[in-house]
């Protein structure tokens, strides 16, 4: 056996204290690792029905690395992005972000779409400890727990309920609220909050009708919710179904009996729908890119996007730029690829890219920002081919998150000391 | 009232079943054609009707003209058809677990083909606009405006199931058709072109889902995913309806047209496994689909 002398003792604590302080020292990163880049994987799917969608959000991860590249990288290191097909599935998912962080050694990921995906994106951050940026808007747990290593910049099922409801109140809408929606998941988070906003501002709310999702035809479903005779119909669909429910509540006149909101929509639904079938209708948007007008961030934003897509930029790819920039800023901020150095960094993030001041807030990584209610454009009022909607009215973020407590956390404590 | 609703309602949403019921038998015929006398599951089918939503888009953007999409969609389409039954179906007739095969090519196509769209096409869907002299409201059912788009589809339906009535049953193709689906080898066995005439039947169902497509687009999103979608209503529809007859997909189309319609009104968080039940409930008691052949489907 191995006789442990003082001089062993010695070395070990100088070359434990080496490696440490080496890992706060940039330059000495820098000469390790011989000026490689910082690896960030992103996973979107590029196959399947929201192949569009996967499109924006590369260019804006592209566009994001480009900014931060151009602005000295991150540690002194440019940033290589490493992109993956998730083609919608959730083992698709799975196996390709292990192999950037098993294989390429990614200390970072960012993507997923939906919730199924950002379920089995969740599952590799918090069993390989790395940080995930995630788009969707559902809050993801991983066997009944938060992971504490994922966040996102997209608004939650409550933030998009609530602006939504709160608009609906200022505005002096009506009283009786009802909701046509798919049934699954999400739309049922956003009932749940819809129902607490109603009581909070003494709506009456009168449940939901609700469709499968896939739906093709909706107007088996719109006599029902038109029987209910409600003020407001709040309607929470996505992609295809969207587009064919918009098309159908057109076509019904739904919108003379109810004044329609769709909680949440996005330019390319409105594109495939055509032009004027939103018109009188409002729509929640986390973004929208007649923001450039106001925010030069927007505007030097959408320059670019529009450079590389020739086309508009969505909200997907608006958020996805606040995704990455939040997480390679933070990384810059805390001089380390650490991921507790890194999370630690983005918990309480303040920051402001293509819209006005945001953060992430500590308690539950949730990113606390405005949301935009925006009405629908007739055919004959649209400027240009982009022109859908205008922009009524900016929602707070404080006003429409949910709280840490209602949650379920603890508002003092940052989310990587409780989950 | 029946059930907390109105009449009007019930009357509302009998019509909207009607109309959801005329897409789902345009469709559902060729599928059952194609599997009465070929013998073949064909998941390829959903694409078709995805394709003639995607040619009558088209058509209407560089004619402007949508009443001549009604004719190029299911000719288009149609010929889709003759290429795939003689470029990749004709090759597994005759093989080893030819049926299979047929469902494995038939699923694999269902899945390339969308994605071709989507490379082309780019975006996930395409406006697609109901024609201006079927825009606005008809009639009133209740307090329900009926756009007179939605009469029209019930009117075509009702125009074209006895054309194809007569082609079916009036006709040598129809005669070869019909006795193909009675006994394949028969035929065969008699002299006559099988091969052209499997061609035929192909191309038929094919065009018959491009048409349900094109006048389909105006209502929904024209997206690569819509004939995935439908496809699996049409398969229900033809096993309840009954595989091979003419008679069945009308009646399948009608009854699950409303079934989806009134569950909707009813008992909407029921409304999408109703239609498997009643799939299940009519294979427990008559196998072969209401109005299907004995042994078609019952194999």
């Amino acid at each position: 056996m191995m006789r442990v002398t003082r001089r062993h003792l010695l070395k070990g604590v100088a070359v434990t204290a080496g490696f440490g302080a080496a890992a706060d020292f940039p330059f000495v990163n820098r000469l390790a690792l011989g000026d490689q880049p910082i690896k960030l994987g992103a996973l979107y799917p590029f196959t399947g029905p929201m192949a569009l969608e996967a499109q924006e959000m590369l260019a804006a991860t592209q566009i994001a690395v480009e900014d931060v590249n151009a602005s000295g990288g991150v540690l002194g290191r440019k940033v290589e992005l490493l992109t993956r097909d998730s083609e919608f599935k959730p083992e698709v998912m799975k196996r390709k972000s292990m192999e950037l962080v098993e294989v390429e050694k990614c200390p970072f990921l960012v993507g997923a779409l939906v919730g199924f995906e950002g379920i089995a994106l969740a599952e590799v951050s918090c069993k390989n400890e790395v940080v995930v940026g995630f788009y969707g808007q559902n809050f993801l747990t991983v066997k009944g727990k938060m992971c504490k290593y994922q966040y996102g910049t997209n608004v939650t099922p409550y933030q998009t309920a609530a602006s939504a409801a709160r608009f609906v109140h200022q505005q002096g809408f009506g009283k009786k609220w009802h909701m046509l929606a798919n049934n699954y998941s999400w739309p049922q988070m956003i009932e749940r909050a819809l129902s607490i906003v109603a009581k909070q501002v003494g709506a009456e709310w009168t449940g939901v009708t609700w469709a499968p999702l896939g739906t093709r035809d909706f107007l088996p479903f719109l006599p029902k919710a038109a029987a209910v005779k409600a003020d407001v119909i709040f309607v929470v669909t996505w992609a295809a179904d969207q587009v064919a429910c918009a098309k159908q509540i057109q076509e019904f006149g739904l919108r003379k009996q109810a004044q329609v909101i769709h909680g949440v929509t996005e330019l390319t639904f409105a594109e495939a729908a055509g032009k004027g079938v939103y018109e009188g209708t409002y729509s929640g948007m986390p973004w929208y890119w007649q923001l450039k007008d106001k925010y030069p961030g927007a505007k030097a934003y959408y320059d670019k996007h529009v450079a590389k897509r020739k086309r508009a930029p969505s909200g997907y790819a608006a958020s996805t730029y606040g995704t990455v920039r939040v997480l390679l800023d933070s990384a810059k901020e805390a001089k380390s690829l650490d991921t507790e150095k890194v999370i630690r960094a983005i918990e309480g993030r303040k920051f402001q890219y293509l819209k006005g001041p945001e953060y992430i807030r500590a308690c539950d990584h949730v990113n606390i920002q405005e949301v935009f209610l925006c009405k629908g454009k007739a055919a004959s009022a649209m400027k240009d081919e982009w022109d859908y909607f205008e922009i009524v009215q900016a929602v707070g973020g404080e006003e429409s998150a949910e709280s840490c407590e209602s949650e379920g956390f603890d508002p003092k404590k940052r989310l990587s000391d409780q989950a | 009232m029946l059930f907390g609703y109105p009449l009007e309602v019930w009357t509302t949403q009998l019509f909207i079943g009607l109309v959801n019921g005329c897409i789902l038998i345009l469709v559902a015929q060729g599928l059952s054609i194609v599997f009465g006398l070929m013998g073949i599951i064909n998941f390829a089918h959903g694409i078709f009707y995805m394709l003639g939503a995607y040619v009558g888009w088209l058509t209407v953007q560089l004619t402007g003209n949508f009443w001549l999409s009604l004719l190029v969609a299911p000719a288009v389409v149609g010929g889709v058809g003759v290429f795939v039954e003689i470029g990749v179906l004709r090759r597994i007739y005759g093989t080893k677990n030819a049926n299979f095969a047929g469902v494995l090519v038939t699923y694999g196509l269902a899945i390339m083909i969308p994605d071709v769209v989507r490379m082309i096409f780019g975006r996930p869907g395409k406006p697609f606009a109901v024609p201006k002299l079927l825009t606005g409201s008809l009639f009133t059912l209740g307090a329900t405006e009926i756009g007179g788009y939605r009469v029209f589809i019930i009117a075509i339906t009702a125009a074209l199931l006895p054309l194809l009535w007569l082609l079916l049953n009036r006709t040598n193709l129809g005669m070869v058709i019909r006795a193909g689906t009675s006994d394949n080898t028969m035929v065969q066995l008699l002299g006559i072109n099988v091969a052209r005439t499997w061609t035929t039947t192909y191309a038929l169902g094919a065009a018959l889902a491009a048409f349900a497509g094109v006048i389909t687009a105006p209502l929904v999103a024209v997206a690569p995913e819509m004939g995935g979608l439908i496809l699996i209503e049409c398969f229900i529809v033809t096993v309840v309806g009954g595989m091979g007859s003419f008679v069945g997909p009308i009646a399948g189309g009608l009854l699950i047209g409303e079934v989806l319609a009134l569950t909707g009104m009813v008992y909407d968080v029921f409304a999408d496994v109703v239609i498997y039940l009643l799939m299940a409930v009519v294979l427990l008691v008559r196998p072969r689909g209401l109005f299907g052949q004995e042994g078609v489907s019952e194999e």
